[in-house]
């Protein structure tokens, strides 16, 4: 077939930050909707425009398995929720040909009080398969998922193992000609995983065109051919996943060492002491350096601060968080009673060595916290820096 | 592989109803009005119950008010048919619009991951709550003649308020849905405005003490022609409004057009603020 599956052309999409809603935003969208005025991509001088995607250009061949890849903010999100629909571009268009199935979150409109088989029929018209092709798919999704004869108990009964199983099974019967997925698959049990990625590859291999947007280096290179990487709103390389994904590591390494060299002062709680550096690094199982993080792997976390007066009895502190904000691992040199004491001008190096980190694969931010023992704070950043887990590809 | 293919672009400028694009999706709306319907009676073990006990009680204490303290002149008709014939109309508007108008945000976690036609989420309300008004309904013309009302064929014509409630209700719908999502004062104020409708409608008192020479202005709100078709129909007395009617009809077309127009201006802006 000589056009393309997926054909976009011209992307941009802006969002308004600040004065979200309220009767201004909505006179200004009745205005610009009702006059027909054109819609102009702002150049973000005015400060409350985000550009979240700018003037992204790509084209996907039938059944071709691209991997989208980037930081957070580098509108991986926003490119997907255009694809599906949710979100309309502010300028240029999308082509597509063939039935899209986007799968941005697995169990969009479960319902605990409604059984497994009412939340199939439901989940399943959710993502846009008819009463017809549900029936047909039925006995196959409930196989998939392991449910067996708990399928007419109300979900809120469910282990979490058999929800995200039921979930993840009726999302994986779409059969769409386009499949769009962003990673969803970090669902049950290690078993249950490789089934879902069995699931997944299967659909690729079966000619169908699937774009996959993930966190996980390792999992691109496994499942996509080819990669693209965004930066900003833009695409910032296109061509083979590993070629792509070398790229992106090799950057991701530069610009953690720089950007968190200094830290913002105006994070600073005090004057008394403030960060000077963080740095990030993997071990591997013989304690010397590595590229990535992988899920059971070590982490050395190094952190360089200075006083700037006396200070007694000082406890310094990492806190690693989910993106979400939910804290996942807290520790102090107060733990082991070690406390510091700084001279005015004094660095110090504290370093921390996270053993077998059993993370899932995932992004996280790490925070950095200085302060006097038990009470004052002295200095906090909860976003020095962040880190991603990745798939032990060993145990894909 | 299908050939189907799908251009995604900048807002369009025409307005465009988006039925095709609802019945597609017609299984997702019946899904979804199951799940409002079982949702409201889960764990309740005596669900339908409830769908008649709070119109009754109110009735109940109405008439104890009205019929007894006040002793409001009905011409004859016995109170509790004055309000039960008008009151399951209100109740059903006041309840779809209330959900209606908070359907975005309540299904922001269906709007933010997963693409269907919008409409579709107003619509559910609407046809969740018909399930009650229906119930509601045959139980009045059960309890009619208890007093003095025998079945009668104009109780066919109850059809009429019945359309015209849904429209009236799907208009306010198509205006606050998306207009609360924007203006979150509205969904404070809505309680409010809600509470007039009742005062400014004859759900609570006969007709008969409105000023005739008020009549003209009174009658436009669309739920007076409404009520005052659904007493006509029940209890068979005096003639149809035609004037309080035709009001509602124009008056639900105004709301209905011009909800759809607004609907559709604002949708796509809609979806990146909820």
């Amino acid at each position: 077939m000589s056009q393309y599956a997926i054909e976009v052309d011209g992307l941009s999409k802006s969002y308004c930050m600040g004065a979200a809603n309220g009767v201004a935003s909505l006179r200004s969208h009745l205005v610009q909707r009702i006059f027909r005025k054109e819609h102009t991509i702002p150049t973000g001088q005015n400060g409350n425009q985000f550009l979240a995607l700018d003037g992204v250009s790509f084209n996907v061949a039938h059944g071709e398995t691209v991997g989208i890849i980037g930081r957070n903010g580098a509108g991986k999100s926003t490119l997907l929720k255009i694809l599906s629909r949710i979100t309309r571009p502010t300028a240029g268009q999308v082509r597509l040909r063939g039935r899209l199935g986007a799968l941005l979150e697995v169990g969009t409109g479960f319902h605990p009080e409604l059984t497994g088989r009412e939340n199939i029929m439901l989940n399943a018209s959710i993502l846009g398969l008819s009463r017809r092709q549900v029936a047909d798919r039925f006995d196959a999704i409930v196989e998939f998922a392991e449910v067996g004869k708990f399928i007419d108990m109300p979900v809120k009964h469910y282990s979490s193992g058999m929800y995200m199983r039921l979930a993840f099974s009726v999302s994986a019967h779409l059969d769409p000609d386009i499949l769009v997925l962003d990673e969803v698959l970090a669902v049950g049990d290690g078993a249950f995983q490789k089934k879902c990625l069995g699931r997944i590859d299967s659909v690729a291999k079966d000619g169908r065109t699937v774009l996959l947007v993930s966190h996980s280096l390792p999992m691109i290179v496994a499942f996509c051919k080819r990669a693209i990487l965004l930066d900003k709103g833009r695409i910032e390389r296109d061509g083979t996943a590993n070629d792509v994904v070398e790229y992106y590591q090799e950057t991701l390494t530069e610009r953690s060492d720089k950007s968190f060299e200094v830290l913002h002062a105006e994070k600073h709680k005090t004057d008394k002491a403030r960060f000077l550096r963080i740095r990030l690094t993997p071990l591997d199982k013989s304690g010397s350096p590595t590229e990535v993080l992988r899920v059971g792997g070590d982490l050395e976390i190094e952190l360089e601060l200075e006083a700037t007066e006396r200070i007694n009895d000082v406890n310094v502190a990492i806190i690693i968080s989910e993106l979400t904000g939910y804290r996942v691992i807290d520790a102090n040199i107060a733990l082991k009673d070690d406390y510091l004491t700084l001279s005015p001008g004094q660095k110090a190096i504290v370093r921390f060595t996270l053993r077998n980190l059993l993370l899932r694969p995932d992004t996280y931010r790490i925070g950095v916290w200085v302060g006097k023992k038990n009470v004052e704070d002295i200095s906090i950043d909860t976003d020095a820096a962040t880190i991603t887990v990745e798939v032990d590809p060993r145990n894909i | 592989m299908n050939s189907e293919e799908l251009l995604i672009s900048p807002a369009t400028s025409s307005v465009e109803l988006q039925l095709g694009d609802v019945w597609r999706h017609r299984d997702l709306l019946r899904y979804l009005t199951v799940r409002d319907i079982h949702m409201a009676y889960a764990n309740t073990s005596i669900g339908l119950f409830w769908v008649l006990l709070q119109p009754l009680a109110t009735a109940l204490v109405l008439t104890l008010v009205f019929a007894i303290l006040v002793r409001v002149p009905t011409g004859g008709v016995p109170y509790p048919l004055v309000i039960l014939s008008a009151y399951p109309f209100f109740l059903y508007f006041n309840n779809v619009v209330t959900r209606s108008a908070n359907s975005m945000s309540a299904n922001a976690h269906l709007l933010t991951k997963v693409y269907f036609p919008r409409l579709i989420i107003v619509l559910v309300p609407l046809l969740a709550g018909l399930i009650d008004l229906l119930v509601l309904l045959a139980v009045v013309l059960l309890a009619a003649p208890f007093y003095g009302t025998w079945p009668a064929l104009s109780w066919f014509a109850l059809v009429l308020p019945i359309a015209l409630v849904v429209l009236l209700a799907l208009g306010m719908g198509l205006w606050l849905s998306l207009l609360t999502v924007h203006v979150r004062d509205i969904g404070h104020a809505l309680p409010l405005m809600l509470q007039a409708v009742l005062y400014i409608t004859p759900v609570i008192y006969p007709i008969a003490l409105v000023p005739d020479n008020w009549r003209w202005l009174y009658d436009l709100n669309p739920m007076v022609g409404i009520v005052q078709t659904a007493r006509w129909a029940l209890l068979g007395t005096g003639d149809l409004p035609v004037y309080a009617l035709t009001a509602s009809v124009a008056m639900i077309s105004l709301i209905l057009v011009s909800g759809f127009i607004f609907f559709h201006v604002l949708e796509d802006a809609t979806s990146d603020l909820i």
